[in-house]
């Protein structure tokens, strides 16, 4: 390949077509006399094609169509003139430079001698050493489009904020199995807002035998093991679900407390009992009335036990499970508010927990979190949440779902396949890389195959496919006609 | 100083004005009468352009040469266009390297049914083998030192094998000519245009030379007839021909094959001129004529004509397989006038 062109932070090579190159490689531009390499990334392909190359195949296709050809071309030139016209222009962008000592540095304000350069491709284990990426907890996330295994590190993710985003059936929620499995694997301590009930088979292989996450995995269902004293709760939690979820105005929360204060001094802090005295108690009728309603949406909930010390607690399953553990929170069978109310209810108590060090950090996946999360909060889980230790992965097939602020925090961003174009300019216009990339790479990405942005890269893009992992599939669409 | 005054005494304007004036071209110079008035077109880069409708529409009839009508002939014969193309593609110390490239297509009952691409095939001229062709001493040096020449010779002998393998192997069939049957200097001892004319005899080919220009202004001034003549038409004008070119085989004559398109010369070997017109009946009846112009003719001249690719192939081929060494060049002429 020779440098043809230079236009801002794109540099255009000639190639030719038995040069395999594909959108997201890396290639080094070693320029010999000053001593000085680029790093470019491919990012399109397109023909040369000049004015005289379009006539020749215009008049070669008119002269074939008209009638049969009979060749006599003893120097074999036509296969040489065949590769000048499929000789292809590699667009790719700039992405830093190697300084004398090796080392990666963000200077590009030179141009590569046209003469001199020589332009080879980087492999990923060349690239991941000129990045110096490392860490002790690898993640085999697939393989490059050459087919080099490809790792990002645990380490990348934590205490990061993180977006897989990609149309329908492009490979997401594979690739959130794929980390909440490492993750587990590593020993930590994963929650996912499961709303597909896509990740209850994470504890079973394709052939339903148990998998290497066996019994680290605890999948909550409201009404069943999701159920919670009110004790458990607390009075925070309690207030932000009055709050947040069931917009409750303030008078008629101050009742609520006074009634809760008198059946927590008299040790009975239970659902049976709040009932009795929201209805026993002496109050103004207009707030009675408010926390009636309110009363019998939160017993109809399933999530309150009555029975006093016989509810879920975060910190005995993790300490159950020393080892890490994947908790599923099933959100498919309730209904809006009630999903509301169980986000709120869980990350309120997982942020107490924290706040007290009776938890260690958690990772947070939330699937089409949009669905049940407003967006006042989103600050709240991507800011104060991090710093408790709650770290986000969002997983949305609606990039203008979630809002600019997280897009500003992310960290890391594992982009699959998008044909829309409004989508693609959302996530162009928010995300860490330019424009052009993003379109050009994201838009012919087959699926499963996902281009990975931010630190887990080292800022530095990289495609791969991400492989197919050993775990039960769940959360199929049910359909009318039997697939044969 | 001294020699300053001394240019300046010695050559002035009037001088050299006065100069010019004894030189030959000065009766040449006076353009102005007979310029005043006439009909003109202005022409660019040497291409032979012509003016529509001909040069003088005021021409009496009395020039006017009878105009026989062309019928197509419904009989399906197979008409085999040849074309070359042939291009200096380097320069080495001791002589230069040419392409080639040839079109063969044949056409039956207005269809083209198949076409032979050949080439590009190399050709290195030097001095030494020059010397070992059959050229004439004289010829031999003209070729080596004019590209425009030696282009010209390898572009006949190669259309030559090929037509002589044509009227060879072809019964009852055309083979057209790009350009008016006349022997060249170059032609061949073993291929020559007067082998390939005595095989069509033999054979019952037709052999037909159609040039697209004449440089000659008198045919375009006798054919006005042919012009406005509404059908396919041929005018014999051998007689001019005849005396102003040698070696001309053939009836010469001028045809048009559809009203309004252009007139070619057309040389045509036959026993008498209603079997010329019968000839070109055939072809009416058998080559599409787009234009008026034989398909086969044209599409020959496409197959044969270098693309851009296949000259940077053939470029590419020369430094791979001979393992030369590409020296940097310059552009004497553009360094001295600059790139306006």
């Amino acid at each position: 390949m020779n440098i043809l062109s230079k236009n801002g932070n794109e540099l255009v090579l000639l190639g030719m077509k038995n040069e395999i190159i594909h959108k997201g490689d890396y290639l080094l531009v070693d320029d010999k006399k000053l001593d000085r390499k680029m790093i470019l990334q491919v990012f399109d392909e397109d023909y040369l094609s000049s004015q005289n190359l379009i006539e020749d195949i215009v008049k070669d296709e008119i002269i074939l169509a008209t009638s049969e050809e009979n060749v006599h071309d003893p120097l074999n030139i036509s296969s040489i003139s065949k590769e000048v016209r499929d000789a292809k222009l590699v667009r790719t962008k700039i992405r830093s430079s190697i300084d004398v000592s090796g080392k990666i540095c963000s200077n590009v304000s030179w141009i590569p001698s046209r003469v001199y350069s020589s332009v080879t491709k980087l492999s990923i284990e060349e690239m991941g050493i000129l990045l110096n990426r490392n860490g002790n907890k690898s993640i085999d996330i697939g393989k490059s489009g050459h087919g080099e295994k490809f790792q990002i590190y645990a380490e990348d993710l934590d205490g990061r904020l993180n977006i897989i985003t990609g149309k329908k059936e492009s490979g997401k929620s594979h690739l959130s199995k794929l980390l909440i499995k490492s993750l587990v694997e590593y020993g930590a301590f994963v929650l996912v807002f499961d709303l597909n009930n896509e990740y209850g088979g994470l504890a079973l292989t394709r052939k339903d035998e148990p998998s290497s996450l066996r019994d680290r995995v605890v999948v909550l269902e409201p009404g069943s093991l999701l159920r919670f004293t009110l004790d458990y709760c607390g009075r925070f939690t309690m207030s932000n679900i009055l709050k947040n979820i069931l917009e409750t105005p303030s008078t008629s929360i101050r009742e609520f407390f006074r009634i809760w204060d008198k059946l927590e001094r008299t040790n009975t802090l239970n659902m049976e009992s709040l009932g009795q005295m929201i209805n026993r108690v002496s109050m103004n009728e207009l707030v009675r009335e408010a926390l009636i309603s309110r009363y019998h949406l939160l017993d109809n909930s399933g999530l309150f036990s009555e029975t006093i010390g016989h509810g879920l607690q975060f910190e005995k399953i993790i300490a159950g499970r020393p080892h890490g553990a994947a908790m599923i929170i099933s959100l498919n069978r309730v209904s809006g508010i009630i999903r509301r109310m169980i986000v709120e209810l869980v990350l309120s108590k997982l942020v107490d927990l924290l706040e007290k060090h009776l938890i260690p950090a958690i990772f947070l996946f939330a699937e089409e979190a949009h669905l049940y999360v407003g967006e006042t909060y989103w600050d709240d889980i991507i800011t104060r949440m991090r710093h408790f230790g709650i770290f986000t992965t969002f997983i949305t097939n609606q990039p203008d779902a979630l809002g600019e602020s997280i897009y500003r925090q992310v960290d890391n961003i594992f982009l699959f396949n998008f044909l829309n174009e409004s989508d693609l300019e959302k996530i162009s216009r928010v995300s860490l890389i330019d424009n052009d990339t993003i379109k050009s790479i994201v838009r012919t990405l087959p699926p499963g195959q996902c281009l990975m942005v931010g630190k887990v890269v080292r800022d530095l893009p990289i495609v791969a496919t991400v492989p197919s992992i050993d775990l039960k599939t769940l959360g199929a669409t049910k359909k009318f006609f039997p697939v044969s | 100083m001294n020699a300053q005054l001394n240019l300046e005494q010695n050559l002035n304007i009037k001088t050299l004005v006065s100069m010019l004036k004894m030189n030959s071209l000065d009766s040449f110079m006076n353009i102005g009468s007979p310029l005043k008035g006439r009909d003109i077109i202005f022409t660019s880069n040497d291409n032979v352009r012509f003016p529509i409708g001909g040069w003088d529409k005021n021409m009496s009839k009395q020039n006017e040469i009878p105009v026989n009508r062309i019928v197509p002939v419904l009989e399906s014969t197979i008409v085999g266009g040849v074309d070359s193309t042939c291009l200096k593609i380097a320069e080495t110390a001791d002589g230069s390297i040419y392409a080639i490239k040839c079109g063969v297509v044949f056409c039956l009952s207005l269809d083209i049914m198949v076409h032979f691409r050949i080439g590009p095939l190399l050709l290195y001229l030097t001095d030494d083998s020059l010397r070992s062709s059959e050229l004439d001493s004289r010829l031999l040096k003209v070729v080596s030192y004019d590209a425009e020449m030696a282009r010209r010779m390898i572009r006949i002998n190669m259309e030559r094998i090929i037509q002589y393998e044509l009227s060879k192997v072809l019964h009852n069939s055309v083979i057209l000519v790009d350009g008016s049957l006349k022997d060249s200097i170059f032609e061949n001892r073993q291929y020559n245009l007067s082998k390939i004319t005595e095989n069509c005899l033999l054979n019952r080919n037709i052999l037909l030379g159609l040039g697209k220009s004449t440089k000659y202004k008198i045919l375009d001034k006798v054919s006005i007839g042919l012009r406005s003549f509404r059908d396919p038409g041929l005018i014999d004008v051998g007689f001019i021909i005849k005396s102003l070119v040698r070696n001309t085989l053939g009836y010469n004559t001028m045809v048009k094959f559809a009203k309004n398109t252009l007139i070619m010369r057309a040389d045509i070997v036959a026993s008498s001129i209603p079997d010329a017109i019968f000839s070109l009946g055939k072809i009416m009846g058998n080559d599409p004529l787009p234009s008026g112009y034989p398909e086969s003719l044209s599409m020959a001249h496409h197959i044969s004509s270098f693309s851009s690719s296949e000259i940077s192939g053939i470029k590419v081929h020369l430094l791979k397989k001979y393992d030369l060494a590409e020296l940097p060049a310059h552009n004497p002429r553009q360094e001295i006038l600059g790139s306006l």
